[in-house]
C-alpha cells in the first residue's frame, strides 16, 4: 500500500476544475490523505467533516443525520444525489459519529471522476427546503425507530451516553423522535454552514489512483469554505469515568443484553496497542466459554458474545457484550473478571501472549478488509492525532507489546467499568 | 489457562484414522494465487467439486458434515479449525450443490503456513470421531440458524420444485433428522473420494508474493478438477408450492438460465439479475414501492455449469398485486430498453461487479466458484475492468439482454409461497 500525505497546492486548483472554475478557491484546503492501490477494483474517497453529533444542540438530537440525508437526498442534475451517483457507476454512502461525519464516495475508477463532481454539485448546492427536510426526517426517524430494537445498539449507546457526557457526542446516533420533529429547514442549513468546512476536514483517498482519484479529492476539497468549525456544545455535565455502575432499561427484545462498558487509551497513545492485545484476549476468552463457533459469524450483532476496541471518538473505550439468547450472559462477565484477575496475577507465556498477539493482528486487519473500511481507519487515526501512517505502524506496535504492559494495562483499563443491561419488555412471550 | 485452544480440548482426542495414503508431494489441480498491495490479509481457499448431497443416494448436509468434521479433527497437528483461529484468522466452511468450499482469511504472514497444513488436512484428511462430534454440533446450529431464514425457506422450495432430479434440488444443511443419518462412515467415505487433490482449486489472494504459498500447495496445477461436474435436471413443468411459515408472508420464483459455458448469456443475465433486483435501486424494487411498501426485495443469477438459475425473492408481501407487478417487470425486459436507461443501468452493474471483488476473500470466492464451475477465465474479478468477464459485458446491447431475456425468462418458473404461520402453531413448531 502506497501511503502518501498530499499538500494538495492550492493555486493550481482552478486549473484543474472545470466544473468549478467560477467558484472562488479556498485559501486552504482540507488535509488530504492518498493511500492508492495498484491492485484495487475501485476508487474511494472518505469524507470526514466536522459535523458529529457534538456539534448539534441536545434539542436537536438527530440534526447531524438530518443533513447527511438531505445532502444525499440533493438533486444534481435532476436526480437525488445518491441515485445520480448509482446511474454514474457507483455509491455514495454516509456514517454520523460523535465527534464527524463522514461520506464514503466509490466508482468504477474510470468513472470516479464524473462521481465525485456530483458529490462536489451536491456540497455546492445543498437542498434544505422544507420539502427535503420532511424526507430526511423521515427516513432519520425511522432508523432512529429501528435501533431501539437491536440490543447491542441499545446498550452501547447507552454506555456511550455516560462516558461521552461531557458534550453531546454521546447523544444517540439517529437523534429520537420529539428531537428530530423539532428540526427545522433553517437548523439544517445553519448546521450545514457552520460545519461542512475545510478546516478540521480530512479527505481520504484510496483504492485505484487512475485515472480519477487525486482529481476527484481536489474536486472536493475546493467546494469547503474555509474557516472554523462552530464550537462543539458541552453538556454542562462532568465526564463519568467507568466505575462499576448499572444502567437498565427495556426494550421489545427476546433475550436480554449486557454491555459491559471500560475506559480505553486512543490510538497513538503507548497503552493502545496492549489494550489491542487485551481486548482481543478477552472477546476470545468470553467467546469461547459460551459458545464456541467452530466456522466464523459474519457480524458482531449475529455473534452471542465479543467485544469492540470503540476508537471512533475520544476518549475510546472497550465494550464486551453477551446476547442471553445465545446463552447465560453473566457468564461473560465473570469471564472477563477471571482474564482480567488471571493477568493481574501473573503475566501471560510467551505463547499464550504470541497467540493474543495474532489475535490483535488479524482483528486489525480485518477492520480494512475493504476500501472503503481502510479510508475510514487511516482517516480516523489521522482524525485523533494518531498519524496518517498509523494504519501501519500500529502492526509492530502489537508485535512489540510485552507481558508486562498488559499487565499493566490490565490494572489500569479493566478493573472498573460499567454494566448496561437491556431487558425485555414485561409481557413478551 | 486462558488461551484454551481446541487443540487443548481435543488432546484426548481418538487416533486419528488416515484415509487416503500417496497424496504426498501431490499439489492441487488448479492453483491460483493473485497477489496484491492492498492490506496484508490474505484468502486461503480450497475448493472441491463434490455434490452437497454426496456421490450415490442423495444424503443432505454430507459435504458440510465432512468437511468441518475435518477442520475440527486433530489431523496431522493441531486441528485446521483452532490454527486458523491461533494465527489471528477466521475459518468458513460452504457447501453448494456443486462444490465445497474451505475459506481461511488471516494475516499475509501465515498464509503459505495455512494453506499448506489446509491443503494438507484435506487431501490427506485424518478424521477423528471426536472431530465429527464436534463438527455435528456445529452444523446443527448453523442448520437451526439457516433453517429460521426466509430466504432459505423459498430458496428450498424453489429448488426442489425447479429441479426433477441431481443435487441442485437439495439444501447444503441437513434438517435434525437429516443430520442423525449421517453415520461417521459415511463422512469418511464421503471425505476420502471429494478431498483429493487432483479434485482440489486452490485459490489465494491478498499476498504480496506468490512463490511462498505455491510451495506450500506443492506447485502449481494447471488441470480442471477430477470429478464431473454434477448434473441437474430442470422439470418440465416446475410446480407452484404453498406453506406456511413464520417467516411469510413471502414469495420467489426461480428459472433455469444459461449454463456457463454460454458466457454472453450468462453475462446478461447477470445484468438483467441487477437491473431488476437490486435491493434498493432495481426496476422490481421501484415497482413495488408503490404497490407494496415495506416490501423487500432480492435475487441474484447464480452461474453455475448448467443450467443456471435467476432468484426472485420478495419478502413481506405475498399479495396477487405485488406477484403480478414482478411479472410485469419481468415481461418489460423482454423488449429493449432504451440506450439511456440501458447506459445507466450497465454502469450500476458493472460498479457492482467492481464492488464486490474488493477484499481478498471477495476476490478468492469471485475466482474459486468459477474455476470449480470450469470457466475460470471468465471469473469477473480476473482482469479487472479489462478482463474477460467485463468485455463480455461492454459487449451487451438492449436488444441481445431483451432476446437473452426472452429466451429464459418465457418459460415457466418454480413459484414458492409463505403464508404467515398462524401464532399458536408457530409456538407449538418452536416448542417441538
Amino acid at each position: 500500500m502506497l501511503l502518501r500525505a498530499l499538500s494538495v497546492a492550492v493555486a493550481s486548483l482552478a486549473l484543474m476544475l472545470p466544473a468549478f472554475a467560477a467558484a472562488p478557491v479556498p485559501a486552504a484546503t482540507p488535509r488530504i490523505i492518498e493511500i492508492a492501490s495498484a491492485s484495487a477494483p475501485v476508487t474511494g474517497m472518505q469524507l470526514f467533516v466536522p459535523a458529529g453529533l457534538d456539534r448539534q444542540p441536545r434539542n436537536r438530537s438527530g440534526l447531524a443525520a438530518v443533513v447527511a440525508q438531505a445532502l444525499i437526498e440533493t438533486p444534481v442534475n435532476g436526480l437525488a444525489l445518491a441515485l445520480a451517483v448509482a446511474r454514474a457507476g457507483g455509491s455514495i454512502t454516509y456514517t454520523v459519529d460523535g465527534q464527524e461525519t463522514h461520506f464514503y464516495l466509490e466508482a468504477a475508477p474510470s468513472h470516479f471522476a464524473e462521481a465525485a463532481s456530483l458529490f462536489a454539485l451536491a456540497l455546492t448546492h445543498p437542498d434544505f427546503g422544507p420539502v427535503a427536510i420532511e424526507s430526511a426526517a423521515a427516513y432519520v426517524t425511522q432508523r432512529a425507530s429501528a435501533s431501539n430494537g437491536d440490543g447491542l445498539s441499545v446498550g452501547a449507546a447507552m454506555f456511550r451516553s455516560i462516558y461521552l457526557a461531557k458534550t453531546n457526542a454521546g447523544l444517540p446516533t439517529w437523534g429520537s423522535v420529539a428531537t428530530i420533529a423539532q428540526i427545522s429547514p433553517a437548523d439544517a442549513a445553519d448546521f450545514f454552514r457552520e460545519n461542512y468546512v475545510a478546516r478540521g476536514s480530512i479527505i481520504v483517498g484510496a483504492g485505484a489512483a487512475a485515472p480519477g482519484l487525486s482529481e476527484g479529492e481536489r474536486m472536493v476539497a475546493a467546494v469547503l469554505p474555509d474557516r472554523d468549525a462552530a464550537e462543539i456544545v458541552g453538556s454542562g455535565r462532568l465526564p463519568v469515568k467507568a466505575r462499576s455502575r448499572e444502567l437498565v432499561t427495556h426494550r421489545d427484545l427476546p433475550a436480554a443484553w449486557i454491555v459491559l462498558g471500560y475506559d480505553a487509551p486512543a490510538p497513538g497513545s503507548r497503552d493502545f496497542a496492549p489494550v489491542l492485545v487485551l481486548e482481543s484476549l478477552i472477546g476470545q476468552a468470553v467467546g469461547r466459554g459460551l459458545a464456541p463457533p467452530l466456522v466464523s459469524t459474519p457480524t458482531d450483532a449475529e455473534m452471542p458474545v465479543g467485544s469492540l476496541y470503540l476508537f471512533d471518538t475520544v476518549p475510546s473505550a472497550v465494550i464486551v457484550y453477551a446476547n442471553g439468547a445465545g446463552g447465560d450472559p453473566t457468564l461473560a462477565v465473570r469471564t472477563v473478571a477471571t482474564v482480567i484477575d488471571t493477568l493481574v496475577a501473573a503475566p501471560l507465556t510467551q505463547a499464550e501472549l504470541a497467540l493474543a498477539k495474532a489475535q490483535a493482528t488479524g482483528n486489525m486487519l480485518f477492520e480494512e478488509a475493504t476500501i472503503a473500511d481502510r479510508s475510514w481507519l487511516t482517516g480516523n487515526f489521522a482524525r485523533e492525532g494518531a498519524g496518517d501512517d498509523y494504519a501501519a505502524r500500529v502492526l509492530p506496535a502489537i508485535a512489540a507489546v510485552t507481558p508486562a504492559q498488559l499487565r499493566t494495562a490490565a490494572k489500569r483499563y479493566f478493573t472498573h467499568y460499567t454494566t448496561s443491561i437491556v431487558l425485555p419488555r414485561e409481557g413478551r412471550p | 489457562m486462558i488461551h484454551r485452544s481446541i487443540a487443548a480440548v481435543l488432546a484426548s482426542a481418538l487416533a486419528a484414522v488416515p484415509l487416503a495414503a500417496g497424496a504426498a508431494g501431490a499439489h492441487p489441480a488448479r492453483t491460483i494465487v493473485q497477489t496484491g498491495d492492498g492490506p496484508p490479509l490474505a484468502a486461503v481457499e480450497l475448493w472441491f467439486r463434490a455434490p452437497s448431497v454426496g456421490f450415490g443416494e442423495p444424503l443432505v448436509g454430507i459435504a458440510q458434515l465432512a468437511a468441518e468434521s475435518v477442520a475440527a479433527s486433530v489431523g496431522h497437528g493441531e486441528p485446521l479449525a483452532a490454527l486458523v483461529q491461533d494465527s489471528g484468522g477466521r475459518l468458513q466452511i460452504a457447501t453448494f450443490s456443486d462444490s465445497v468450499q474451505v475459506t481461511a482469511v488471516v494475516p499475509a504472514a501465515s498464509a503459505a503456513r495455512i494453506a499448506r497444513a489446509a491443503f494438507e488436512d484435506y487431501t490427506r484428511p485424518a478424521l477423528t470421531q471426536d472431530g465429527y462430534k464436534r463438527a455435528r454440533e456445529s452444523v446443527a446450529v448453523e442448520a437451526a440458524e439457516s433453517q429460521a431464514d426466509p430466504d432459505v425457506q423459498l430458496r428450498t422450495q424453489l429448488f426442489d420444485a425447479l429441479f426433477a432430479q441431481g443435487p441442485d434440488r437439495y439444501t447444503a444443511l441437513p434438517t435434525v433428522k437429516q443430520l442423525g443419518a449421517l453415520a461417521y462412515p459415511e463422512i469418511v467415505a464421503f471425505a476420502k473420494r471429494a478431498f483429493r487433490a487432483e479434485n482440489a482449486v486452490a485459490v489465494v489472494t491478498g499476498v504480496s508474493e506468490s512463490a511462498p504459498v505455491l510451495s506450500a500447495l506443492g506447485g502449481a496445477g494447471t488441470s480442471e478438477p477430477v470429478e464431473a461436474p454434477a448434473a441437474s435436471a430442470a422439470s418440465a413443468a416446475p410446480p407452484s408450492v404453498v406453506s406456511d411459515s413464520v417467516a411469510g408472508p413471502a414469495f420467489g420464483m426461480a428459472f433455469a438460465g444459461p449454463p456457463i459455458a454460454d458466457q454472453r448469456a450468462a453475462t446478461a443475465m447477470d445484468f438483467l439479475a441487477d437491473y431488476l433486483l437490486d435491493a434498493k435501486l432495481g426496476a422490481v424494487a421501484e415497482a413495488l414501492h408503490g404497490v407494496a411498501p415495506g416490501t423487500s426485495v432480492s435475487g441474484q443469477f447464480i452461474t453455475l455449469h448448467d443450467p443456471g438459475i435467476l432468484l426472485v425473492e420478495v419478502v413481506g408481501n405475498a399479495s396477487g398485486a405485488a406477484r403480478e407487478t414482478v411479472e410485469r417487470a419481468l415481461q418489460r425486459v423482454q423488449q429493449p430498453l432504451d440506450a439511456q436507461t440501458f447506459e445507466a443501468a450497465r454502469r450500476r452493474y458493472v460498479y457492482r461487479v467492481l464492488h464486490d471483488s474488493q477484499s481478498a476473500q471477495a476476490q478468492a470466492d469471485n475466482l474459486g466458484w468459477y474455476a470449480v464451475e470450469g470457466s475460470p477465465s471468465y471469473a469477473p474479478f480476473n482482469g479487472g475492468e479489462q478482463g474477460e468477464y467485463l468485455a463480455l459485458a461492454r459487449s451487451l446491447t438492449p436488444e441481445y439482454v431483451a432476446n437473452v431475456a426472452r429466451v429464459y425468462l418465457k418459460a415457466a418458473p418454480a413459484i414458492a409461497t409463505l403464508t404467515p404461520q398462524p401464532a399458536a402453531q408457530a409456538q407449538k413448531g418452536a416448542a417441538r
